[in-house]
């Protein structure tokens, strides 16, 4: 009850014409983002960091956040009409949307999608509103040694479901923690890594990295690529029949658990939970045969599952203050250039804030349902623009944003470097995910084991003599062994199969 | 495919091999607890053994890199290099001739590159990405970007 007591509270503040015009905005900008190939939600939400520099905090986050969810919308219109991913969660809306749009049913696709996305992220944002209180209570009773393993245990999971090897996964967690530790040491000041540049006093400016990784290295990837051939057809139909939506609606149903619950999981991306709600839904077919041409549920469920997800993933970031994925990371980079910490503490010094963003999340979902149904067509022109001029656009806001961090042209090259690194490490395929997220809670990582055991004087058994930490680093080992069985028994069935 | 996960692993492997040489330097326990060079040691180290054991996994066949093929094509790779050419070259520029001047040139260069011929949409695109975006974000979003000794 007292959850959504504030949650009222929370509403009144969002429902101001000024919130009401932030929320609007980064919806109309996520979608956006969503609907261009190759730009994601974590670069996205990155590049447009600079435009609420003038905005108040509270201003500011639900504008990003909005870019956030927004960008999970628009990714499915990309999916029907391109055969392409708009954005990595998008994936498996391709398969069975691009086929519907094939049959002349993209309105169709794109209506479900839109129904879906919408009731999956409403869902999770009253969860939200139910489980936030009494989790930030429990976690106000954490001292450093229990966020240093809360922490550990968010990597954990990160590590463990980035990609084919762990080693590759740990081996980029640590270089992201390294890189967090360049700059001024915070506990007792000394500049540590610096090499005598002056500009790395301040440390590796976490948002250049990722645009430099997510959005540089996208768009050289883009211009490496051949330009594709949107799909001529008209966007009618937008709702679907009656005997569609009584099949599509069991599959929004699903979908919205499957990405509620995994957005609860740190590092289980949002293509994950996609996946396991289109393979549920084709298991429990009773004609999944058609699954692959064009299934309303291969649609209805993914989308669903995607939005539930994004906003599911909000509460560690919210509660906890451990992002779950790079463009949660991002967010939580925001939160902090707005001088605010995510976790407990946050709703305990600023119930009204995190009210405010949590209230704003139903009503962004509410003008995403209206911004994508009517207008879809409008967001299907888009596409048609010429990817040269959308990479160079894109390009001149990554110099803009990086630049306006702190006003150097530092931090441009740094995202420059960046770029070509994440360029590189994409077409190896190694996991970037990880490094971001040890980048941003290397600092805090780093002060809770410190802490810690300035507290013990120097006694490594804190972490096992408290219930608390001791349980979350037996969960944290309990991932790295599961994920090590995993892959080495995926290993197995792949070398007996191709023997 | 393999080549580059082993130059990749054999770089990263010596950034951490230089992060733990560089927190010797720092102190890894004072009089209050443990010093500033103590995580990055023990993370340095971890990263070193790891990218040893990634190292050996690669060159033992032990690792699951999956079936997508490493690929450089040339046209592409040119087209890549010319973009990262013209982004440093800009970024290097941007507090010497300020941002209109930089993003300027640095549009029309990208567009050329890029395949785009027209000279109107070219001027047209270079003028609104560097005076258009710089009165947006100075005027309207209070957003200082670089200028040049004449205030350009």
């Amino acid at each position: 009850m007292e959850g959504l007591q504030l949650l009222g509270a929370g509403f009144a503040a969002a429902l101001s014409i000024q919130n009401l015009a932030f929320a609007l905005a980064g919806c109309v900008l996520g979608t956006l983002i969503g609907v261009l190939p190759g730009l994601g939600p974590a670069a996205g939400t990155a590049i447009l960091i600079p435009i609420t520099f003038k905005l108040d905090a509270a201003g500011a986050i639900i504008m990003l956040s909005a870019i956030y969810y927004g960008a999970m919308y628009g990714g499915t219109i990309t999916s029907v009409l391109l055969n392409v991913p708009g954005e990595a969660a998008s994936v498996v809306t391709c398969i069975d949307g691009y086929q519907m749009a094939r049959r002349g049913r993209a309105g169709t696709a794109l209506g479900i999608s839109a129904i879906g996305s919408f009731v999956g992220g409403v869902f999770a944002t009253l969860a939200l509103a139910v489980v936030a209180p009494p989790l930030a209570r429990f976690a106000l009773s954490f001292g450093p040694p229990e966020f240093f393993c809360l922490m550990l245990l968010g990597m954990c999971f990160v590590t463990g479901l980035a990609g084919r090897s762990l080693l590759a996964a740990l081996l980029m967690t640590v270089i992201g923690l390294l890189l967090a530790l360049i700059g001024i040491d915070p506990v007792r000041g000394a500049p540590r890594f610096t090499l005598g540049i002056a500009e790395l006093y301040d440390g590796i400016g976490f948002i250049s990295v990722v645009m430099g990784l997510f959005g540089v290295a996208e768009i050289l990837i883009t211009l490496e690529s051949p330009a594709r051939q949107i799909l001529e057809t008209k966007l009618t139909g937008l709702l679907p029949t009656r005997a569609e939506a009584i099949r599509a609606s069991g599959a929004i149903g699903r979908g919205t658990l499957v990405g509620f619950f995994l957005g609860l999981i740190p590092g289980v991306g949002a293509i994950i939970p996609t996946f396991m709600a289109y393979v549920l839904e084709k298991k429990i077919s009773k004609t999944p045969e058609e699954f692959g041409h064009g299934a309303i549920e291969g649609v209805a469920a993914p989308e669903t599952a995607n939005n539930a997800y994004a906003n599911a993933s909000m509460i560690p970031l919210l509660v906890l203050g451990v992002p779950s994925s790079p463009t949660i990371a991002v967010l939580m980079g925001a939160f902090i250039i707005n001088g605010l910490t995510p976790g407990p503490f946050l709703f305990k010094e600023q119930p009204l804030l995190v009210w405010t963003i949590i209230a704003s999340f139903f009503i962004g979902n509410v003008m995403l349902l209206i911004l994508n149904l009517p207008l879809v067509g409008l967001w299907a022109k888009v596409l048609k623009i010429r990817y040269q001029y959308l990479c160079v656009g894109t390009l001149v806001f990554c110099i803009v944003g990086a630049y306006s961090l702190k006003g150097s042209a530092f931090d441009v090259g740094v995202m420059l470097l960046f770029g070509v690194v994440g360029y590189l490490l994409r077409k190896l395929n190694m996991p970037l995910a990880p490094a971001v997220l040890a980048l941003i809670l290397g600092p805090f990582m780093e002060k809770s084991l410190r802490t810690s055991l300035e507290i013990s004087g120097g006694d490594f058994m804190i972490f096992v003599t408290r219930p608390i930490s001791l349980t979350l680093l037996v969960v944290a080992i309990l991932v790295v062994v599961g994920s090590t069985l995993r892959l080495a028994t995926f290993r197995a069935m792949k070398d007996a199969e191709s023997k | 495919m393999i080549r580059g996960w082993l130059i990749a692993t054999g770089l990263l492997g010596l950034a951490c091999a230089a992060f733990t040489f560089e927190s010797l330097e720092l102190k890894l326990f004072d009089s209050l607890g443990p010093g500033a060079g103590f995580f990055p040691f023990w993370l340095g180290l971890l990263g070193v053994g790891l990218s040893a054991g990634l190292l050996w996994q690669l060159a033992t066949g032990r690792a699951d890199l999956g079936n997508e093929a490493f690929s450089f094509e040339r046209a592409g790779m040119l087209q890549v290099g010319s973009v990262i050419a013209i982004l440093t070259a800009a970024t290097l520029l941007l507090d010497l001739i300020g941002f209109r001047l930089a993003i300027l040139a640095m549009i029309a260069s990208l567009l050329i590159v890029t395949g785009i011929r027209s000279a109107v949409v070219i001027a047209g695109l270079a003028l609104a990405g560097s005076f258009g975006v710089y009165h947006v974000f100075s005027t309207w979003l209070k957003v200082p970007l670089p200028t040049n000794a004449l205030s350009l």
